[in-house]
Formats: C-alpha cells, sequence, structure tokens
C-alpha cells in the first residue's frame, strides 16, 4: 500500500513507543517527519527510514513547533497527520515535588498538546481534513501514587483532546488520544534530565495487560495510531483509547508495580 | 453536628460554590477559614460564619502562588492550631475556540484551576501527615469527565484535577488522609453567568442567558440548574466522617447530566 501524497509528523521520539509508531507510519507509505528535543535522537531513528525528514523541536517552546509545521508545510504542501509522543515522567511523592518539576512536566506533557493542535489546524481546516493523535497513558484514569503530575498531564492533556474534537467536527478533523499501560524507561530518563533529578535504573510498569506485554504493547499501540489515521478510522474522534480494561485497582491499592 | 470543633479551609469561598460550601460546613460546626483573592468578598462571608457562632478568619489568597499558600497555611495553623479538611475550590473559566486562543489565557486557566490544586492540597497534605489524618476535597468539573467546545483550556485543566486527586489519594491513604473531588455540573453561580452570556453571543442568533440557561436545564434530567448549596451538601458528606471509606473518587453532583460530547 502506498500513501505517498499524505504526510505525517511524530513529535517526540526518545522511546520504543513512538519509534514504533514511526516505523509503522514509514512503512504505510506516509512522508514522514520525526522531530526530537535531541538532534542525535532524531538522526538516529532517521537514519533508517529513507527520505524522512528529521527536526529538532523543543514541544515547550511555541516558536520551535511552529517552525517545524512550517518546514513541513514548505516541503510537502499539507499535514495530513499528526502524532504527539512527546511525554516526560518523574517518579517522586506529591508532598516533594516542587514547582518547578510540576511545571516542568505539565508543559512538556500538555502544553505542547495545545501548541501542536493549535500550529497545524489552520492548515487542516484549509484542506478541511487532519487526524491529531496525542500519545498519553493509562495512569491519566489510574492515578497510581508518586506519578502525580504525570497523571494530572495524562489527564489533562484527553480533556483538550476532546475539546478540540468538539470545535474542529465539521472541519473533517479528528482528535483522539491513545493511553500507553506502562511508562517507558526513556520517559522517566528525560524526566529526570529535564527537572535535575537523578535518572531511574528502570521504567514502570503500571498495569498488567491479560493479552499483551510490555515487549509488545508499542507495536499494538503503533497499529492503533495507523488505524486512527487511516479511512478505516474516519468515524472515529474525540475517543481516548487504551489497550485493556482499567479495572485494576487491586494491584494499583497494593501498590504492586512491576519494573522492567 | 457531624463537623464540630473542625477546621477547615475553602479556597475560593468568597462567592458561588466556594462561599455555599463554607457556609454549610459552618452550619455543621466548622471553624471555617475563608481564602480568596478578593479580601472585600472574603470578609463579607466571614462575617456571615461568625452570625452562626463559629470562628472564622480570611485571607487573602492567590492560589498560583506558593508564598500566599504557605502565609494561609501559616495563618491558619496559628489561629487554629491544626488543620482538618481542605477544600481546594479556587477556579476560573472562560471561552475560546483553540485556533483563537492566546497563550495566556492557556496558562490562566492551568494555572489557577490545576497548578493552584497542587499547591493548596500539597501544602494541606504536608501539615495533615504530621497529624496522621485529615480530608482533601478539590472542585473538579463535569468538564474533568468530558469536552466541549470553547472549553478546551478548561476542561485541559478540569481532567488534570480529577487525575491528580486519583493520584493523591494513593500516596496519602496511608497516613489516614482521604483525598476526593467534586464534579458540579450546571450550577447557577456567577460564573455561570459569564459562560451563558459568551454562549448567547458566540451563538447569536436571539440566543439569550436565559434561553442558554433554559437549554441547560433541559439537558439536565433533573430539569433544572443546580445551587450551590447542592454542591455544597455533598462536600458536608465528604468532609464528614460518613464518607470515611471513600477516597481517589470524582464525584458527579449534575442533576443526571452526562457532558461526554
Amino acid at each position: 500500500m502506498t500513501l505517498s501524497d499524505k504526510t505525517a509528523i511524530v513529535f517526540g521520539c526518545n522511546g520504543n513507543i513512538a519509534q514504533m509508531i514511526c516505523k509503522k507510519l514509514y512503512h504505510e507509505g506516509y512522508n514522514l517527519i520525526v522531530t526530537d528535543l535531541k538532534k542525535e535522537q532524531v538522526n538516529k531513528v532517521t537514519s533508517e527510514m529513507k527520505n524522512t525528514t528529521p527536526i529538532d523541536v523543543d514541544v515547550r517552546s511555541e516558536k520551535d513547533i511552529k517552525e517545524a509545521v512550517q518546514i513541513v508545510l514548505n516541503k510537502y504542501k499539507k499535514i495530513d497527520v499528526v502524532v504527539n509522543c512527546s511525554r516526560i515522567a518523574l517518579f517522586k511523592e506529591a508532598v516533594e515535588l516542587t514547582e518547578q518539576e510540576w511545571d516542568t512536566i505539565v508543559d512538556f506533557n500538555t502544553k505542547s498538546m495545545y501548541y501542536i493542535g493549535k500550529a497545524v489546524l489552520n492548515t487542516m481546516i484549509e484542506n478541511n481534513a487532519g487526524v491529531i493523535i496525542g500519545m498519553t497513558s493509562k495512569t491519566a484514569n489510574s492515578g497510581p501514587a508518586n506519578l502525580s503530575a504525570y497523571s494530572a498531564s495524562m489527564n489533562a492533556s484527553i480533556g483538550f483532546l476532546r475539546s478540540l474534537s468538539c470545535e474542529v467536527r465539521n472541519n473533517n478533523i479528528r482528535v483522539n488520544a491513545l493511553c500507553s499501560g506502562f511508562i517507558e524507561h526513556e520517559e522517566l530518563v528525560l524526566g529526570a534530565e529535564l527537572t535535575q533529578n537523578e535518572p531511574p535504573d528502570k521504567g514502570i510498569y503500571i498495569q498488567f495487560s491479560p493479552l499483551i506485554n510490555v515487549a509488545n504493547e508499542p507495536e499494538a499501540l503503533a497499529n492503533i495510531i495507523a488505524f486512527l489515521a487511516s479511512k478505516q478510522g474516519e468515524f472515529i474522534t474525540g475517543q481516548a483509547y487504551s489497550l485493556w480494561d482499567d479495572d485494576m485497582t487491586y494491584y494499583r491499592n497494593l501498590g504492586q508495580m512491576a519494573e522492567f | 453536628m457531624r463537623l464540630d470543633h473542625k477546621t477547615v479551609i475553602v479556597t475560593g469561598a468568597g462567592r458561588g460554590i466556594g462561599r455555599a460550601i463554607a457556609l454549610s460546613l459552618a452550619k455543621e460546626g466548622a471553624n471555617v477559614v475563608i481564602s480568596d483573592i478578593n479580601l472585600k468578598e472574603a470578609k463579607q462571608v466571614v462575617k456571615e460564619i461568625k452570625d452562626l457562632g463559629r470562628t472564622s478568619l480570611a485571607v487573602k489568597t492567590d492560589v498560583t502562588s506558593k508564598n500566599d499558600v504557605d502565609e494561609l497555611m501559616n495563618k491558619t495553623i496559628e489561629k487554629f492550631s491544626s488543620l482538618d479538611i481542605m477544600v481546594s475550590n479556587a477556579g476560573v473559566s472562560s471561552m475560546e475556540n483553540v485556533i483563537d486562543m492566546p497563550e495566556e489565557k492557556w496558562d490562566f486557566s492551568m494555572d489557577v484551576n490545576l497548578k493552584g490544586t497542587f499547591l493548596v492540597t500539597q501544602a494541606a497534605a504536608k501539615h495533615m501527615i504530621s497529624q496522621q489524618k485529615g480530608k482533601i476535597i478539590c472542585t473538579a468539573s463535569m468538564a474533568g469527565k468530558g469536552g466541549v467546545a470553547t472549553q478546551a483550556h478548561y476542561n485541559a485543566s478540569k481532567h488534570g484535577v480529577v487525575a491528580y486527586v486519583k493520584s493523591l489519594a494513593q500516596e496519602l491513604a496511608p497516613y489516614g488522609i482521604t483525598v476526593n473531588s467534586i464534579c458540579p455540573g450546571s450550577i447557577k453561580t456567577s460564573m455561570q453567568d459569564r459562560e451563558v452570556q459568551w454562549s448567547a453571543n458566540i451563538r447569536g442568533a436571539g440566543a439569550t442567558p436565559e434561553s442558554i440557561r433554559e437549554e441547560m436545564a433541559n439537558f439536565t434530567p433533573l430539569g433544572r440548574i443546580g445551587l450551590p448549596e447542592d454542591i455544597a451538601k455533598v462536600v458536608v458528606f465528604l468532609a464528614s466522617d460518613d464518607s470515611a471509606f471513600m477516597t481517589g473518587q470524582a464525584i458527579n453532583v449534575t442533576g443526571g447530566q452526562i457532558n461526554t460530547m
């Protein structure tokens, strides 16, 4: 299958989930643009995918995002699909969290959604077509301990995307969120770096899927993104999809969180 | 009475839902600290609470300022020696489509509604941990569970509050502290007066604030707009021992209205 007239941007590519999404969209035939905070990261990810455009973008900067969107428009004239995978996490109790740490997490995870949504709306409205997908987390619904700012930012992103979906429903623009079930090591490492904390050894598996495990969840998520971006997903908007049921209260209340 | 000798702080208590919460808690016996950015309105509520025979105190607080929040805690502990119940209620709303929304509008909503909740509850939690007990109640919104056009910034902030409360509840449970949020639906307040005016302006075509309100009531299965007192009654329950086994919940008080899409 080829979609050579379709263009997709993925913001943030430092984790397995984002990289799997990039690969999936690339193999689906999209003209792919990949961004990340770190130039070496985006170069590494795009080096394996011919004709993919790497751009370094700090999603906390509206200027960076607008410039990236302009580069894409100059090259491909339109933007069909935007996926925001920019996420950072900090594993820390709310009573210990500093105001600066809170701001960094909420800005990186949630304000980026607002900046990105706003930056692509004009061109999508002009084309009367577009797909916006935010990569969020099941913590938005479950709210585990030691991840208060992360959970708050993820649910805030979902709230934003739900409202946005209502605003652009007559412009043939679909807006959805996808919720991953674990927190990637890379999210925690970057979160620690940006908040001047010690990086953790491992990622955190918040909830346990009855069907899949941490090794193949990124691929499952990437498949859903491709589906939501495709014509098959054309009646889906304003949704926050997870891969399995949320009722894992038993594990959560016992504080049982497996590391990986 | 259910809340005799309890010390409570209510933020955003100068008017609307916050004021009704403060008065209802006082009627149940609580001494209430009235925190608001508008000191004049706060002092008026203090007077009403004193008339009920309770002790009260007005503190001017901008909940986005950590210094102000620390000052609020210090003044409360200085006067009452303890804090039993924190009601984080201060909030703001406005209407704008995302495409036209200036960054300042986004920041104001997120700062007051979400970060304000973090700063206020964190300060309360630190004190309550030393007491090994306490109750925290946050005013979220029906907008914390669904999305509507022109309120993306408000919906984002209130979704954030709902999730934050769940996390905080997990963290504070070992200390015997419960944390819950309430999600009011369409409630008759000055905030709603502004919202129905904005809605009427945006919609045009003969829409009036009254017709918008009527529409809201029609969307509500119980057939009426809620009153601040409707919310306050549920807060009194969440503040009392009757809700001792509830934590991490987001309680809808919407007259049956479901605001999803």
